[in-house]
């Protein structure tokens, strides 16, 4: 019995008699098939991926573009007391926040801290940097004891609504969806007070492995809240 | 009203904040103020300080620089 060199597909041996011609090329017609199976299928736009090291064991995936920002949700907030992000997908590496031209209704320095996934319990820890008077950094923990908000991310002190004058800042979730560990995120913030300009770095936990699927941005007083939030998935 | 996006769906919606939420703001509040006061109870310290020795904040920071 003869076999393709590279599959080991069974083809007729030249010697054999041509009434089994019909049963050979259904032998062979049935390996090719079966070789090739896990080819069949996919869905338009996915990528055939090997399954494992056996010889044609493959599947068909989605990969999701790579290196790229995907805006997933965009809040204009006019005098709001709140803003919060919802039914946040898992399909990214990160999560990006950047929050644009934000002021708020009342002077002298405030802040908004952040909470993640509804969590009010003593899970967070985090520490900012800051150059702001008004807050002498303090939502700062300067302590070692566990907050129930991640605290102060967005500042401003002011209530120009000059663009030149808001608060402008980003913020990093990493690897949010990482289950096997607490969740990391930094962020900072700068606005023009008009004499000097104030920024604010910080860093912190959120000591709690689920993965991120609600932020919300509270403020620390009674001011109210005006300006753009993005929030990107990041692969 | 706090604005609230569903990421999932794209709707952006506007609400007031329900009870068991403005609850948990108030417990928020009450924890940010004792922070800040026992900051504003260290800064207060440490002026005294300060003055008792007869510096000021930026001749404090030459001395640990």
């Amino acid at each position: 019995m003869a076999n393709t060199t590279n599959f080991g597909w069974e083809t007729p041996d030249d010697t054999d008699l041509v009434k089994d011609g019909a049963s050979a090329m259904r032998t062979l017609g049935n390996a090719i098939d079966t070789s090739m199976a896990d080819l069949k299928g996919g869905t338009t736009g996915q990528t055939l991926q090997k399954a494992s090291n056996t010889d044609m064991d493959f599947s068909w995936v989605s990969v999701s573009a790579s290196g790229g920002l995907t805006l997933l949700a965009t809040v204009n907030a006019a005098n709001a007391t709140g803003v919060q992000f919802t039914s946040i997908s898992g399909s990214y590496k990160h999560l990006l926040m950047i929050w644009e031209n934000v002021y708020f209704d009342s002077t002298g320095d405030k802040y908004l801290y952040m909470r993640l996934n509804n969590d009010s319990t003593s899970n967070y820890g985090t520490t900012v940097t800051c150059n702001a008077a008004g807050y002498d950094c303090s939502h700062t923990n300067t302590t070692s004891t566990p907050l129930n908000q991640y605290r102060g991310v967005i500042l401003s002190g002011h209530n120009s609504t000059n663009p030149l004058n808001n608060c402008y800042g980003n913020m990093w979730i990493y690897d949010y969806t990482n289950t096997t560990r607490v969740n990391y995120a930094w962020d900072s913030a700068s606005y023009d007070a008009g004499t000097t300009a104030k920024h604010s770095f910080g860093n912190g936990i959120y000591d709690n492995s689920a993965a991120i699927t609600q932020i919300d941005f509270i403020r620390n007083s009674t001011q109210t809240i005006t300006g753009t939030f993005k929030l990107y998935g990041v692969n | 009203m706090i604005v609230v996006a569903n990421v999932e769906t794209g709707e952006v919606i506007e609400r007031e904040y329900t009870k068991a939420e403005l609850a948990v703001l108030k417990a928020d509040q009450e924890q940010i103020a004792l922070i800040e006061a026992e900051q504003a109870a260290k800064k207060a310290e440490k002026e005294a300080l300060l003055a008792k020795l007869g510096l000021t904040a930026e001749e404090a920071a030459i001395l640990f620089a």
